[in-house]
Order: structure tokens, then C-alpha cells, then sequence
């Protein structure tokens, strides 16, 4: 039932990346009946390419196209021209995610006015609350198969790293102790098998337990015949009439060759930092600035949470890499409560991290090797930790700018991903770090490690959501203020972080966006 | 030359009773051609690093990730054969290492009167190692000792790590949680109660 569309159909809506938030447009719309084409700049990882090999994955799944890091972050710093850690590929960064499926508490949706405002810091409210997004929340979960009272699915078995962190925490008075909510099968449902503790989520599921878009909501799409995927092909620049409507796009096939795609629709998904490169490339004489960018906020306001990583050895083995990668989460300080002196909350997340990964991040830089690295890791089997999953405020020089003169293989400016941790963001890490060695002490941990941080993964806020056209570059519904048919699909649209780890509030939001679509489009309207 | 494969763990030169030099060679130059190393021709490797300086190269891979008594010394054997064959093609590493060794053992000597290899303290040696770090001799080596040891199939058992599980059905029934020195988690049945069903 592949469905083959003409490229100057301009009937279809174009999606562009298929990870989160446009493998889920995609298939929501098809369920729909609406036809598109969904163009995807990488090829496709085939089950035999899943290897339980944490380097080797690495190379294979990372998307190593040329960025740039910039600013006072770690980044700039241990891996220059590695900001983020991202895939390229069918199912984009579901493949390697690890499943953390939480949602933003109600707070969470208005910072500004819980908050007021704070300096250096470009703070805003959501222009949509909990509320809202509730119903969008509950079908997200059963979509994507999150553990939980929406599914019915208990949350997953706790590991012996799971049970270090929720004895530790127990004792020092911690309650919200759980190990879930995760988009990742306790029992066999939809079509996907439970969970087998394998301990290589983040290399890709290699029995589909995971939900990843490339072995879910892609397929489904296809399937309709209503969906017709291209991989492979990179979009270069989105393009408009006169009446500065979108029309289409130009793209890159896999022979590198430019095709053209028309469009009655056109929605971009390809993460927080391929998401405004592309506005921004697509600058025209109408669009000096770039598309959808009246706000000057395109490519501005670039959050990626408050991070870091705490490993201790404790007293006997804990088997760190038996099981999932992530699933038990400490959750009492997420509420927002100014008298910690930052504002705000965190996630304590137990994660697991094989050798290989261990070994670098244990200690990064020129210097990291020596005797007492080596003998930290000879305790590798005696190590449990966390990683630390906190709201980062946006501010407005942080963000996605174009180089001056480095292009990459189609000819367009490289990124330069530029971040300076807010002063808040610095101190919600002192005390998460201070609460883990509380709570690794407590189980008698013998030394602690707080680890160098790894490139960022949770990308949000370059094209943020904002009911004030001067302020943002999209209304609640993902669609920008500028261009009506033109839609922002992934957490570029964040206005701000939260403390939970932004996938499922991607898939929710778009779900509530694709109805949006329909709606549109049957009246219309676009 | 014979080759040293049943030797399973590092032991220290003091305990060695050996000429340290000759062992360590012996066992480096252990499967790689013994005269494209110190034999005559016309590479730049050969006219460049002898046997005393393999040993040097021997005795630095294990100080960056030291594991005496607990990583066998093939596994850095493993790490210098990588290296000096590679030197063999490549004009540019042969010269990057004997020109860093050189510079090493002037330091050294220096320093501490001796050349690297005979300096007897591992604080001294990985002292004179830090003034070098940031170089590119130096994270060739620190680079190249690293894959060999933490991304190494044959070195995870030693550390507990198991490597690749799916085959094995994962650890469902392998052990995920089968610490005795912990609280259980909850059951199913709680499991499934919390989450109302
Ligand atoms: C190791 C790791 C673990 C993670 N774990 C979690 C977790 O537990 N919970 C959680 O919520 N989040 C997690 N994340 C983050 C999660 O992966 C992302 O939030 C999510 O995938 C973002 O969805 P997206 O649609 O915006 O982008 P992606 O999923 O990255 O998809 C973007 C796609 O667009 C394509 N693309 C980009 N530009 C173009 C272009 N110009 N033309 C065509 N295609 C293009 C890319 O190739 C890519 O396939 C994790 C991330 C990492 C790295
Ligand atoms: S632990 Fe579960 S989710 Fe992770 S890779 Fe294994 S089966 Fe998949």
C-alpha cells in the first residue's frame, strides 16, 4: 500500500524529519485520511543494524554532520563540533532514546507568572496550560505504550541500580520514588514484545520493546497508503509564493541531486537545531531574516535541561548494565520552590552507562587517564548512578546561528550551537549534586563521581510558542505566527523546559496539532 | 621470537627477576614483523625506533590506564601492536613517535637522570606524562590505550562488564535484580496496583 505521490501534488503536506514529533504527525494525519510526504535526511537502521555494542552504536547512529559549539558551556569545551547527540535517520532520535515519558507538572506551563520575572533570563507562560494538554498527554501514552494508569501497564521490574537509588532516596525522606513512567512494554502489547532488561535502549531496541517511531507510528503511516516516506533526502530550503504563502520545498535526494516537493502544508521536524537552521536558511527577499521569523526568535531562547551525572561505588556489585537503561526516577524535587534558591525543579533519573561510555565520561578532557581513573573503573561492576534532568531557563543569546563561511555537503552554512548556563541553572546543579552524594552516602558509597556532561540530548525552545506574535514564532498550535501553512512539530516550540525529559510532551502536542491540521484544511483555511 | 599469549596477568618488573627490557620487547614484538621494526630497510620506522624505545612506548601505554594485577599484559601488547604497525605504513606516526619519545626521554633524563623507562615511581612517571599530555603523541597513545582496554571485548570480563545480552534473551532471567544486599522492589501485583489496575 506505499503510496506514491507526484512531487508537484501540492495537495499533500510535507513533513520534514520522521523522529518524535514528525513520525507522529505523519501518522496521525494518515489515520486521518490526509496524504503526506515525509522527507528524512538519513536511511534506515534494519534490526541487523542494532548491535548491544555501546561504541559501536555510537558511531553508527550519531549524526556526525558538521556543528559547531559555541559560548561558556561544557560543550564548547569537550566535544567543540559535537554540541548535540542526535540521530539522522528513520525514527531520528527515538532510535537511541532511552523511553522517559514524563509529563510537565501544571506549573510548569507558566513560569513567568509563578516566577515574575527574572533577570537575564527571557521568561514566558505557555499560551496553553495542563489542562489542555491532559487529554493530549493520555493519548500520547497509549500511542507510544507508556507504563502507567493511561495504558494499564505497571511500570517496569526494579533493577539492583533502581533499588541503590530508591533505598538511598527512601532513607534520606524522598516519597515519588517509581520506575516509570517509560514508553517501553512491561507486558507484550500493540503488536511489540515486554521488556527483556537487554541494557541497550539507547543503542535501539533491538526486540522493539521501546517505542521509536521507525518500528511504530512510520509503519502505521505507510500503511494507510496515505504516506509516503523519502529517505535519504535532506530538505534545503522551504519556499513561498508571493503572498507569502509556503509552497514547497527543495531537498537533496540520496544521489544528491535537488528535487523540488510542492506542498499544501509544510511542517518541520528535524529538532531544535536542524529545525531553525532550515527558517533561517530559507531567508528570501520577502523573508530577509528567514521564514517565520518576524520575532526575531528563530534559532533564540535554545534550552537543553540542567545536567549532570553522579556514579558512586557502593559496597557490593550492583551489575550497573543488567537491565533498562533508565527506568526508575526519584521525582520529590520537582515542584517549583524558590527557597532552594533556584528556581524550578529536577528529575533524579538512574541510568545506566556501559564501560565504554563510563570510561569517558568518568573524567573528560586532555587529562583524563591515570592511575586513579583506571581504579575507579576497576570498580565498574560496584557503580550506580543517576542523571540529573532539570528545567534550564531560556535566555536569549543562547541559540542556533549560521556560520559565516563553512557550508556542508549541499552547499548550506553549518550550525554554531551557542550556550551559557544561566546562574540558576548552576545552582539547582550544586544542589542535585549535593542531594545525590545525601542520597549515595546514605547507602554507603565509597567514592562519588560527578561526571562530565554529555553532548546535549533534549533540544527545545528555538522556535518557541508564544501567544504574542513579537515574541515568538508560533500560536498554541505549533502553526507560525508569519505563515499560516508553515508548522513547527518538534520542541523547538517549547517556550520553556520543564524538568521532564521532552518527548512525550512532543508526541502530545503534536497529536492536539494534527487535529488543528484537519481542521484547517477542512475549512479551508490553509 | 616467542610469542607470550598464556601470560594472563601484568606483573611488576621488581617480581620479574627478567631484564625487563628483553621480556618487554620479546612479548611486544610478538606477532608483528620483527624486521620492519628494527630491521634494516628503507622505512622511516625502521630508521627511526628500536627496540629500547618499543619498550619506552611498552611502559607508557600501561601508565596511562594503569591496571597492574588486574589487566593481563597482553592487552597492552595488544594496544602497542596497533600502534607500531600502523607505524610501519605511516611515515607520519613513525616520526610522531620516535620524536615524542625523544622529547619524553630528554625530560626525563632531565628530570630525573634516567631515561622514561627507567624512571622507577609510577608518580614520577605519570608526572612527566602530564607535562606532555596535550600532546599529539601523547592522546595518540592515551586514544589508542583506551579502545584497547574499556571498548575491548576480551578486557570487559575483568571488570564485570558483560557486553552484548540480546542473544541471550537479556537479563530478564539473568540477574537485572538479583542483589541480596538491597530491599526488594515492589511486586507485580503492587506494581499493577499502582497504576490502578
Ligand atoms: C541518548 C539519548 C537519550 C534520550 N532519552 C530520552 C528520554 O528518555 N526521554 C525523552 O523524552 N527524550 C529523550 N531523548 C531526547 C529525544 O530523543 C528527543 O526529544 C526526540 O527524539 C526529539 O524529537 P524530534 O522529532 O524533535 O527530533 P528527532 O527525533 O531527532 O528527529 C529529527 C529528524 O529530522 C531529520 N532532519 C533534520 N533536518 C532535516 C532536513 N533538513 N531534512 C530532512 N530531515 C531532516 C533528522 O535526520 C532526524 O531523523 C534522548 C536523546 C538522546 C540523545
Ligand atoms: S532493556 Fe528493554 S527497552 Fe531496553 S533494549 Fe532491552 S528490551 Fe529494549
Amino acid at each position: 500500500m506505499t503510496a506514491k505521490f507526484d512531487q508537484d501534488d501540492d495537495s499533500v503536506v510535507v513533513i520534514i524529519g520522521s523522529g518524535a514529533g514528525g513520525g507522529t504527525l505523519a501518522n496521525e494525519l494518515a489515520q486521518k485520511g490526509i496524504s503526506s510526504v515525509v522527507l528524512e535526511a538519513g536511511g534506515v537502521f534494519e534490526n541487523d543494524d542494532i548491535e548491544n555494542d555501546e561504541w559501536g552504536m555510537f558511531l553508527k547512529l550519531t549524526d556526525f554532520d558538521k556543528r559547531y559549539s559555541a559560548g561558556g558551556w561544557h560543550g564548547a569545551q569537550n566535544h567543540p563540533t559535537l554540541p548535540n547527540w542526535l540521530v539522522k535517520g528513520l525514527g531520528g532520535s527515538t532510535v537511541h532514546w532511552a523511553g522517559v515519558s514524563l509529563r510537565f507538572h501544571e506549573h510548569e506551563f507558566k513560569m513567568q507568572t509563578v516566577n515574575g520575572d527574572i533577570q537575564d533570563a527571557n521568561m514566558a507562560d505557555w499560551p496553553i496550560t495542563l489542562e489542555e494538554l491532559e487529554p493530549y498527554y493520555d493519548r500520547a501514552e497509549i500511542k507510544m505504550g507508556v507504563t502507567g494508569k493511561a495504558t494499564g501497564m505497571p511500570h517496569l521490574p526494579w533493577s539492583n541500580d533502581f533499588r541503590v537509588l530508591a533505598e538511598g532516596a527512601r532513607r534520606v525522606g524522598y516519597t515519588k520514588i517509581e520506575s516509570g513512567p517509560m514508553a517501553i512494554n512491561s507486558v507484550d502489547r500493540d503488536g511489540r514484545p515486554a521488556c527483556q532488561q537487554i541494557g541497550f535502549c539507547m543503542q535501539g531496541c533491538k526486540i522493539g520493546a521501546k517505542w521509536s517511531t521507525d518500528i511504530t507510528e512510520i509503519p502505521a503511516a505507510v500503511e494507510t497508503g496515505k504516506c509516503e516516506v523519502r529517505t535519504n533526502c535532506m530538505v534545503l530550503q522551504i519556499e513561498h509564493d508571493e503572498s507569502g504563502k509556503a509552497t514547497g520545498v527543495v531537498y537533496a535526494d540520496a544521489d544528491g541531486n535537488q528535487q523540488r516537493q510542492a506542498a499544501r502544508v509544510v511542517a518541520v521536524a528535524g529538532n531544535s537545531i536542524e529545525t531553525p537552521r532550515l527558517l533561517l536558511n530559507s531567508a528570501s527577499s520577502m523573508f530577509p531574516d528567514g521564514l517565520a521569523n518576524s520575532s526575531g526568535q528563530v534559532g533564540k531562547n535554545y534550552m537543553v535541561h540542567v545536567n549532570g551525572g553522579v556514579y558512586s561505588e557502593m559496597p557490593e556489585r550492583v551489575h550497573i548494565h543488567r537491565g533498562t537503561q533508565v527506568a526508575g526516577i526519584v521525582a520529590d524535587e520537582v515542584p517549583n520552590n524558590p527557597e532552594r534558591g533556584f528556581i524550578g525543579g529536577y528529575h533524579l533519573e538512574k541510568l545506566t552507562l556501559g564501560l565504554p561510555v563510563m570510561s569517558l565520561f568518568l573524567k573528560r578532557g586532555n587529562g583524563a587517564w591515570g592511575r586513579d581513573l583506571a581504579q575507579a573503573l576497576e570498580r565498574y561492576d560496584y557503580l550506580s548512578g543517576v542523571y540529573i534532568v532539570g528545567e534550564d531557563l531560556p535566555q536569549e543569546q543562547n541559540g542556533i546561528t549560521l556560520h559565516d563561511t563553512e557550508k556542508d555537503q549541499h552547499g548550506l552554512p553549518v550550525p554554531i550551537v551557542s550556550r551559557t548556563p544561566h546562574n540558576n541553572d548552576e545552582r539547582m546543579l550544586k544542589h542535585a549534586y549535593g542531594v545525590m552524594d545525601k542520597i549515595h552516602d546514605a547507602m554507603d558509597a565509597k567514592t562519588t563521581h560527578h561526571l562530565a556532561k554529555y553532548p546535549a540530548s533534549h533540544n527545545m525552545g528555538t522556535a518557541r510558542m508564544h501567544e504574542d506574535p513579537a515574541r515568538g514564532v508560533v500560536n498554541k498550535w505549533g502553526q507560525t505566527h508569519d505563515i499560516p501553512n508553515l508548522f513547527i512539530s518538534d520542541g523547538s516550540v517549547f517556550t520553556t523546559s520543564g524538568a521532564a525529559n521532552p518527548t512525550l510532551t512532543i508526541v502530545a502536542l503534536v497529536i492536539r496539532q494534527a487535529e488543528y491540521i484537519a481542521q484547517e484544511m477542512n475549512a479551508n483555511n490553509i | 621470537m616467542s610469542i607470550q599469549t598464556e601470560h594472563p596477568k601484568f606483573k611488576k618488573r621488581e617480581s620479574e627477576g627478567l631484564s625487563r627490557r628483553g621480556f618487554l620487547v620479546k612479548s611486544v614484538l610478538a606477532g608483528v614483523s620483527a624486521t620492519a621494526i628494527v630491521g634494516a630497510g628503507n622505512n622511516a620506522f625502521a630508521a627511526t625506533l628500536n627496540e629500547d624505545q618499543a619498550a619506552t612506548l611498552l611502559q607508557m601505554v600501561q601508565d596511562i590506564f594503569p591496571h597492574p594485577d588486574f589487566l593481563p599484559l597482553s592487552i597492552y601488547q595488544d594496544v602497542l601492536k596497533g600502534v607500531l604497525t600502523e607505524a610501519e605504513s605511516t611515515e607520519e606516526t613513525a616520526t610522531l613517535l620516535a620524536e615524542g619519545l625523544k622529547d619524553l626521554n630528554a625530560r626525563s633524563t632531565e628530570l630525573h637522570g634516567v631515561p622514561y623507562a627507567d624512571v622507577d615511581a609510577y608518580a614520577k612517571r605519570e608526572g612527566l606524562l602530564r607535562i606532555i599530555q596535550d600532546g599529539a603523541f601523547f592522546q595518540k597513545l592515551r586514544w589508542a590505550t583506551w579502545a584497547g582496554i574499556y571498548i575491548n571485548p576480551e578486557a570487559w570480563p575483568q571488570f564485570g562488564y558483560e557486553g552484548s545480552s540480546w542473544e541471550h534473551g537479556g537479563y530478564i532471567d539473568r540477574g537485572f535484580s538479583d542483589a541480596t544486599w538491597l530491599p526488594p522492589g515492589p511486586t507485580l501485583e503492587e506494581r499493577m496496583k499502582a497504576v490502578g489496575k
